[in-house]
């Protein structure tokens, strides 16, 4: 009679099928096998997928010795993504438990279900607010109007606005004061702000952790304020745009060495656009020692080739990256990068993203209305690649980092080299 | 850190490796399934490899291995260990888990069911009653009623925890429960605690009604449980002969009034009864999962939840006749000729397919409750010991008596707190420092449990209160085996059936 095998694909391997081509990953070792317009692979993938047959398929020794199917559980085998077993082991079939995602209060499950609502732990999610407290600036800095689209950074235009800080206070009352919420205070330049220290006040009796995003001129300018900021929980982020490094490097000198002095933990974060001034950057951080910069690539709109050179993914980045089947999962049903927060502008409109649409303003919308309208239409938290094209028809769709704002302000979602 | 992993070997012969702790199941290769078992013996597999004669390694059944396949194997368990496969046989203290105060007011803050007993009064005499001469764990019954100002007082303190910021779900449906006795001899309660229900200040929920009842007295207010939608368990056991041991107080056969009560409801409110009545089954020996089964799909085309009889609490005078009456739900099941239609129509409603849903679930790397389980790391995630529920989690209940308790189904003396003339006297510190002390009463089994990452024993059906309680379920490791196996046995025998589950059940 002749030989029977089950062959089988190991749990920790996610198996991605689009059309005719197929792609196993190996969530151990990163190790992953790109079978393109290869029909006899895919229909194999597709069985092993399926988790009717639980990654597990009965082969004839018929089906072994065509070539390519040889050659690939040849590989599957070699880099222990799969198995073949002979069927005269054992007196049945045998199971995998193939690794399918599951969220139970999934707002798929929540909106069919009559007497669920989407609200379900709604405030559970809520972990990250940035608020805007005004738009005023004297600095007249050249990315001011569109940087901070990309990546958190201050902006400021001529039309003053102030945020209202009884609206702001009120829209947080249904959030425990003792909550981990990462809060970024941004402006303009935020000790402008006229209720600068009524905001103060408010934000010592909440325990959540609180980012004062300044520019490193405005901190320069408000040196003798900056001992105000030590709140509990409190840190700064300081943004330094290195032009001249000599002209930088006098104001920032001074604005270190006072951070230093009043003790409030400190970033740094450098906003590059080229090659240039990633070299200046490297000049400054190492004159003041600053370690460990962080470091935001704004795109200027000519400015492509740099973004192709040091933003765009390939398939070595992925490999290197070796994202976990629950990174992979994380990425086919929620936005890791958006997940939870919310934007205030001065004006009190609310965005879940600045990128995105409004979603209302804090004066008369609640927090909890909010929250549940970004759960239920999912514009930026659930904004994943499976909902856009073309990484929709990738195989590397699930493997990808989540959608950035880089993505939506080069207005391309594929920054890579694999759908290019 | 170490932890435990267990082999396992299927009915058919299939090999296993299973860690619930770190959710890593691999289906094994012989070879690999010996170099296991080797680890677990504490027998240094390289070594053994080395001292192997050259024709191979002959595994009965399975045939003769030459050194290539040994060494691709070995290759293999040294990748799956270096991933964190099987890190050791030895198993691990059970992680220090304090409850906290904060944890219990969060939990209360959050339950979603205010349960009443309405009242200790009840027009039936059923044999097997959770108040009757079975059982010894639950106040002395009195024809006491609870009055409407206690539950309003009772709302009124939980509508102060659901409008403030611990809440934490909004537009979400609150359940207030009327249980008994027999809720609706104190209809007045119900009447005014609806009314009032409806007036509260709630800010980010709704309130819907449920009630358990014995039917006896449906015909009366029928017009007032459709009219508020109440959700309606109604307890029955079947068939005349089924129901045999729900009698009356004077003896005779509840059966007659019920099933007419019953069929008046679903006749006079057809929707509503399609949409929102339920029957809930006691198996015992004079009705069989078959029988039920089939009554219910008859008489109403409804699936009834079938449950055994509590076994905790047991009277000792009267042990021997509660064996004679207690009957094993799946062995009822499996007893059935038509089993596989029953198994299929019963679905999640069935124990063996909750059970094999939840070990679905515990092997599952990629189940979570909500999203925010996405971001967290799999470390963070510890959990109390045993299964019992974080009080108040599920529900909160009002006795008769005004204890204030985690629930109705466990015995009355663990009150957690109380209301009367005075107020609402609930101390979240000292119920916290309960639990741990009762947990604590179990940390040397727990630890030694090979089931402890799973285990859904609740602490309330074990002699809690003795000072070296024994837990029912613990496992050693060959028990942790063999109820693995079980499942593996399962789907290995029916494999369609992870589908379906991902598919179908969702739990809330």
């Amino acid at each position: 009679m002749e030989k029977q095998y089950w062959l089988y694909v190991e749990s920790y391997v996610y198996i991605s099928i689009k059309k005719i081509s197929a792609l196993f990953y190996n969530s151990y070792s990163g190790k992953i096998l790109e079978y393109l317009d290869s029909p006899e692979i895919v229909e194999l993938a597709k069985k092993l997928n399926s988790t009717r047959n639980l990654r597990m398929i009965k082969v004839n020794q018929q089906v072994l010795n065509i070539p390519r199917i040889r050659e690939f559980i040849n590989r599957l085998r070699s880099d222990f993504m799969g198995d073949l077993l002979d069927c005269d082991y054992s007196e049945g079939k045998p199971v995998q438990f193939p690794p399918v995602g599951k969220i139970e209060k999934d707002v798929k499950y929540l909106k069919r279900d009559k007497d669920r609502s989407i609200g379900e732990d709604i405030m559970e999610y809520f972990s990250g607010l940035t608020v805007y407290l005004n738009n005023s600036c004297t600095n007249h800095c050249p990315f001011c109007s569109t940087a901070f689209k990309q990546f958190p950074c201050c902006t400021a235009s001529p039309k003053q606005t102030e945020l209202n800080l009884e609206q702001f206070e009120s829209f947080l009352e249904p959030v425990e004061t003792n909550r981990r919420i990462a809060l970024t205070v941004a402006g303009g330049d935020i000790f402008a702000y006229s209720r600068f220290d009524a905001l103060l006040k408010f934000l010592s009796r909440l325990s959540y952790s609180k980012t004062f995003l300044i520019h490193s001129l405005n901190a320069f300018k408000h040196l003798s304020e900056l001992k105000m900021l030590s709140l509990p929980n409190a840190a700064l982020d300081i943004l330094i745009t290195p032009v001249e490094t000599e002209t930088v490097e006098s104001t920032l000198k001074q604005v270190v060495e006072k951070i230093s002095a009043i003790s409030i933990p400190a970033r740094y974060s450098f906003i590059i656009h080229d090659e240039s001034d990633f070299e200046k950057m490297e000049t400054l951080a190492s004159l003041l020692s600053i370690d460990d910069p962080a470091i935001h690539v704004f795109y200027n709109g000519t400015n492509r080739d740099f973004f192709e050179k040091y933003i765009f993914i390939d398939r070595e980045t992925i490999e290197a990256e070796k994202p976990s089947l629950k990174d992979i999962y994380s990425r086919q049903v929620i936005n890791s990068a958006f997940f939870g927060s919310l934007t205030i502008r001065e004006t009190g409109q609310i965005y879940s993203n600045l990128n995105r649409r409004l979603h209302g303003n804090i004066r008369n919308e609640s927090l909890y209305e909010v929250l549940v309208k970004e759960l239920r239409n999912g514009q930026s938290w659930r904004h994943t690649r499976s909902k856009i094209k073309p990484c929709k028809d990738c195989l590397y769709e699930s493997l990808c980092p989540p959608v950035t704002n880089y993505n939506y302000v080069l207005e391309q979602y594929n920054l890579c080299n694999m759908f290019p | 850190m170490t932890h435990p992993y267990t082999l396992v070997q299927s009915k058919k012969k299939n090999r296993y490796f299973v860690d619930q702790k770190t959710k890593k199941i691999t289906v094994c290769h012989p070879l690999l399934y010996h170099f296991l078992e080797l680890k677990k013996n504490r027998i240094d597999v390289r070594e053994w490899i080395s001292q192997l004669p050259p024709g191979g390694f002959e595994i009965p059944e399975c045939g003769t291995f030459c050194s290539e396949e040994i060494n691709y194997y070995y290759q293999k368990y040294l990748f799956l260990e270096q991933n964190g496969h099987f890190d050791s046989g030895e198993k691990e203290e059970l992680s220090e888990v304090l409850l906290t105060a904060d944890a219990v007011r969060y939990a209360l803050a959050n339950t979603n069911q205010v349960v009443f007993e309405c009242t200790d009064r009840c027009g039936m005499k059923c044999k097997y009653c959770g108040y009757g001469e079975f059982y010894t764990d639950y106040d002395s019954r009195e024809n006491k009623i609870l009055d409407p100002e206690t539950g309003k007082k009772i709302l009124d303190f939980m509508t102060g925890l659901w409008n403030s910021p611990s809440y934490k779900s909004y537009q979400n449906k609150v359940f207030v429960s009327f249980y008994g006795g027999e809720p609706l001899l104190n209809f007045p309660f119900i009447k005014e605690i609806v009314t009032y229900s409806g007036n509260l200040p709630l800010v980010h929920n709704r309130i819907r009604f449920s009630m358990t009842t014995n039917a006896e007295f449906l015909d009366k207010y029928m017009d007032f449980l459709a009219e508020h939608d109440f959700n309606l368990l109604i307890s029955l056991d079947g068939s005349e002969e089924n129901n045999s041991y729900r009698v009356l107080q004077n003896g005779k056969p509840s059966f007659p009034k019920v099933l007419a009560n019953v069929k008046l409801l679903q006749e006079k409110y057809p929707d509503y009864f399609k949409r929102k009545v339920n029957f809930n089954a006691v198996l015992h020996n004079k009705n069989s999962v078959s029988e039920i089964f089939h009554f219910f799909k008859t008489e109403f085309d409804k699936i009834p939840r079938i449950g055994a009889l509590n076994t905790s609490g047991i009277n000792p005078e009267h042990i021997e006749t509660f064996k004679k009456t207690y009957v094993n739900v799946s062995e009822s099941l499996y007893n059935s000729e038509d089993y596989s239609l029953i198994e299929k129509e019963m679905f999640i409603q069935l124990p063996n397919i909750q059970n094999i849903s939840m070990f679905f679930n515990q092997c599952n790397s990629l189940h979570f409750n909500n999203y925010n389980h996405l971001l967290t790391k799999e470390s963070n995630n510890l959990r109390f010991p045993t299964g019992t529920c974080i009080p108040f989690s599920q529900k909160i209940f009002i006795t008769v008596n005004g204890k204030i308790m985690a629930c109705e189904r466990i015995g009355q003396h663990f009150g957690l707190g109380k209301i009367d003339e005075n107020g609402i006297t609930l101390d979240f510190d000292e119920i916290a420092n309960r639990y741990n002390a009762w947990w604590a009463k179990l940390k040397k089994q727990c630890s030694a449990c090979y089931n402890s990452e799973h285990c859904l024993q609740c602490i309330f059906y074990l002699d809690i209160t003795g000072d070296n309680p024994v837990c029912n379920g613990f496992m050693t490791p060959e028990d942790h085996s063999k109820h693995i196996a079980s499942y593996f046995n399962y789907l290995e025998t029916k494999p369609g059936l992870y589908d379906e589950i991902l598919r179908k059940v969702i739990i809330e």
